[in-house]
């Protein structure tokens, strides 16, 4: 519903859905009301942008700015101009007139000053993002707003802070079509057979007339239905993009509207994105938007994947971030907008560029400084009674212990702080908090109050709630070190990052001499982890350690259990040497924890990893180590039972589905690797194939010569096709063998010792 | 990494043992690796130095396993 000009002046209540910018000095923003009403309103909104010289002399550029017909007004301002500054500086703001050209005027003033005298503050944030920071607004905030002509007026009737947020009512919709498919892959050009569309109990099933009619039966029952949030699987990379095709061939693309605001989809060829990170090559669709409604692929996004809807409101709403952009972009992108929100609050401007480099250093210091978490070799075997304690968020709590951020590392405000960075020396500033310790302490005190709430209810409903806010923050948290020391992150520094894991070797080591002082053993240590063993040790011996190295450390310790057993695997490639996270046990409390091992892979086979899940449950029967050895036929059983189920074809070709992660571009690999066989597969089957993009295969022949043969793609696999039974026969031993690796048994003696069950059956 | 790189620069002095030799000289990089954190903890731009020094530290490990065997076996004989 768009707001009349005549109900100017009025007053109403309602959470913020979604804010974007339309026409060059309009924002949109759709109010969910508080009695149920989904209004459209419209704002002014210019962009405001900084202009700082490093000479100190910008008359020039004011009385330029005067006459550009981009710009909308310009004054003097002080700002804090860059993130190191103790003091306001004179900048210039500048209002432009319209949006779009914001990127045009930036480089016209860079260019100006030869990219060296100039910086341009504040010019590369999202306007949406930015409408919200100024205002102290964020998503899904409560608000009441005052219509006044072409203005909106806020007051914020909720906090950022706020645990007990009242959730909107949000209408979600989940859309899937069928295809009258000739070929076994959905391609643009078959028409399309059927429409699902289902809400709240209803569901809407579009399958009759001809394409047209279905086109816009799907329109109508959008409209009808009317969700807020609309959820697709392949929205962005197929659905919308199929659709918008579709409606252009049957030519109805003007009216095919699923959008609030009225603007139809758009049939462009849009290419997605593939980026390199955290040493994986991912790939991420173009996003389509339906304006006023969300719409979220859920194989496009991790945190309502991690999180749910709980966890995509609650990032949404702390990181100042719109629904659609929250569900999609990555944590980072979420923790730089937080950054961004406090640097506003602050008077901060935000730079262009990060400005902060590294510190001059010796090869010596770099060989001191530069290493990571502290790590103890873990004692390689089984183990009985060991207690875990781990650090609760142990590197956000330093930086927030500590100000680590890149405005207070190393500055110039206080050159004799005593706060010096161990190992390194460098010192930390006393006199001001940054932007970086600020935000993770608000993210931290929130995700204890949720994880505190969650032990303290008692309705299931709430608990769950609880538990999906805290891990979406859980994930900002994660996050939060490694983007420190991002070569982008404005607030980041690479000598707080080194400084990050000094004051962790630290603490770990300064928490394992205590627990060595009290009789502990330290059987395995990683960064905030330690495994310790006493014999006799109850869980209050442990709680009691965790409350002094609590009390003298001032970080949270947390106990997560005793273990019956734990089993701490050997190197593959060299067996007497252990690996860290590589481990498998089970808790007093019969929980399991698996590091390392098959069923932990995303490239294993469901076959494979059921295969092991189930070996590592017999196990888990054994109260002890003496007890685990005389269950491991038992697990042998198991093994055999999967090799049974596989020669007698009983096993399902979907269960022995491999899934590889594309690293480069097809015609980028040198070797034909199988999951490159089964991508020229798919990209002759018209499939979209592309660097960072997960191909799905079996295993045909993979010892054939003629290489085409040894895999089958996913979508191409027919009635006939069967699966090489040797390869998965050889991953089945090798899985179990990980797993029994402690007691000598190799994949060719669990081959042995099957074939001695069953050797009378097959000769 | 660097250990790797170090074991790397003896690879000439692997090549000219003998198979029972090449043997002992796996269990005693095995013994590095064993040490691989402290090593690292130790910061030391001459690799060479810490990897003698878990050697030691292994031996000295060894003989005092041993020491007590021996002590045992005596307290048993007498």
């Amino acid at each position: 519903m768009q707001f009349q000009s005549n109900q100017s002046n009025r007053r109403l209540r309602g959470w913020i859905l979604d804010v974007y910018p339309s026409t060059p000095r309009q924002m949109n923003v759709w109010i969910l009301a508080e009695h149920g009403q989904r209004l459209h309103l419209v704002d002014e909104f210019r962009p405001t942008v900084y202009v700082s010289d490093k000479e100190n002399n910008l008359n020039s550029l004011f009385c330029r700015f005067f006459s550009d017909s981009n710009v909308d007004s310009v004054k003097f301002v002080e700002k804090f101009a860059n993130p190191t500054d103790s003091r306001k500086s004179e900048v210039l703001e500048v209002v432009l007139k319209n949006y779009r050209k914001n990127s045009f005027f930036v480089r016209g003033v860079l260019q100006s000053g030869r990219y060296l005298r100039y910086r341009v503050h504040n010019c590369d944030l999202r306007h949406s993002q930015v409408y919200l920071y100024e205002r102290d607004l964020f998503p899904l905030a409560f608000v009441e707003v005052k219509v006044t002509e072409g203005e909106l007026e806020y007051w914020l009737l909720d906090s950022v802070k706020r645990i007990d947020y009242p959730v909107p009512p949000l209408k979600i919709a989940r859309l899937s079509l069928e295809l009258t498919k000739k070929n076994r892959l959905a391609a643009f050009n078959e028409p399309l057979d059927k429409a699902v569309l289902s809400c709240e109990g209803n569901e809407i099933v579009v399958d009759s007339g001809d394409e047209k009619d279905k086109l816009l039966q799907i329109v109508e029952a959008v409209h009808w239905l009317d969700p807020d949030v609309v959820l697709t699987r392949g929205g962005d990379s197929f659905v919308f993009p199929y659709l918008a095709r579709r409606a252009l061939v049957n030519n109805v693309l003007g009216n095919f509207i699923l959008s609030r605001d009225g603007s139809p989809l758009v049939a462009e060829n849009k290419q997605g994105k593939s980026y390199f990170s955290y040493g994986k090559t991912l790939y991420r669709a173009p996003t389509r938007r339906l304006y006023g409604r969300i719409h979220i692929d859920e194989s496009n996004t991790f945190v309502l994947r991690e999180s749910g809807v709980e966890g995509l409101i609650e990032v949404a709403r702390c990181c100042c971030v719109p629904l659609h952009r929250a569900a999609r972009s990555s944590i980072g992108t979420s923790m730089s907008s937080l950054q961004n929100f406090q640097a506003f609050k602050d008077g901060f401007l935000v730079p262009r560029n990060k400005h902060v480099g590294e510190a001059f250093k010796s090869a010596y210091a770099l060989l001191v400084g530069d290493r990571g978490g502290f790590v103890y070799e873990p004692r390689m075997g089984i183990h009985d009674g060991v207690g875990e304690v781990d650090f609760s968020s142990m590197y956000p709590s330093l930086m927030a212990k500590y100000n680590i951020s890149a405005e207070t590392v190393l500055c110039t405000c206080c050159p004799d702080s005593s706060l010096k960075i161990p190992e390194l020396g460098f010192h930390i500033c006393k006199k001001r908090r940054g932007i970086v310790p600020k935000v993770l302490e608000f993210v931290v005190k929130k995700r204890q109050s949720y994880k505190q709430l969650a032990k303290e209810t008692k309705d299931e409903k709430l608990r769950e709630i609880y538990d999906k806010r805290q891990s979406a923050l859980k994930w900002i948290l994660v996050t939060c070190f490694g983007y420190l020391g991002y070569k982008n992150a404005k607030f980041g520094t690479v000598d707080g990052h080194m400084g990050v894991c000094a004051f962790g070797r630290n603490t770990l080591l300064k928490a394992s001499s205590l627990a060595e002082k009290r009789g502990f053993r330290v059987i395995h240590g990683i960064v905030d982890s330690l495994w310790l063993k006493k014999e006799g040790a109850s869980t209050e011996n442990y709680v009691s350690l965790c409350e002094e190295i609590e009390k003298r450390l001032k970080l949270p310790l947390d106990f997560s259990g005793i273990y019956k057993w734990i089993v701490f695997l050997p190197s593959k490639t060299y067996p007497n040497v252990p690996v860290l996270n590589r481990y498998y046990g089970v808790k007093q409390d019969g929980r399991i924890k698996v590091r390392g091992l098959e069923v932990r892979r995303r490239d294993t086979p469901k076959f494979v990893d059921d295969a092991q899940m189930e070996m590592i449950k017999a196990l888990s029967f054994a109260d002890n180590s003496k007890d685990f050895v005389e269950k491991v036929p038992n697990a042998l059983k198991v093994v055999k039972d999967y090799r049974r189920k596989l020669l007698n074809g009983e096993v399902p070709v979907w269960d022995l589905v491999v899934t590889k992660r594309l690293s480069k571009n097809l015609e980028n690999y040198t070797q034909k690797v199988s999951q490159v066989i089964a991508g020229e597969q798919l990209k002759r089957a018209g499939f979209e194939v592309s660097a960072g993009k997960s191909v799905k295969f079996l295993f045909t022949s993979a010892k054939n010569k003629n290489y085409k043969r040894r895999v089958k793609a996913k979508e191409l696999i027919q009635e006939t096709t069967n699966p090489d039974v040797n390869k998965y026969l050889l991953f089945l031993y090798s899985a179990a063998s990980n797993i029994l690796s402690p007691l000598g048994y190799t994949p060719k003696q669990i081959k042995d010792e099957l074939m001695g069950y069953e050797y009378v059956k097959f000769v | 990494m660097a250990l790797d790189h170090e074991m790397q620069r003896w690879s000439g002095f692997v090549r000219a043992l003998r198979k029972e030799d090449k043997l002992v000289f796996d269990q005693l990089m095995d013994v590095f690796r064993n040490f691989a954190s402290a090593v690292s903890n130790t910061t030391r731009p001459v690799l060479f130095e810490a990897m003698v020094m878990s050697v030691l530290l292994h031996q000295k490990k060894v003989l005092n396993k041993l020491e007590k065997m021996v002590v045992a076996v005596s307290k048993q004989s007498e």
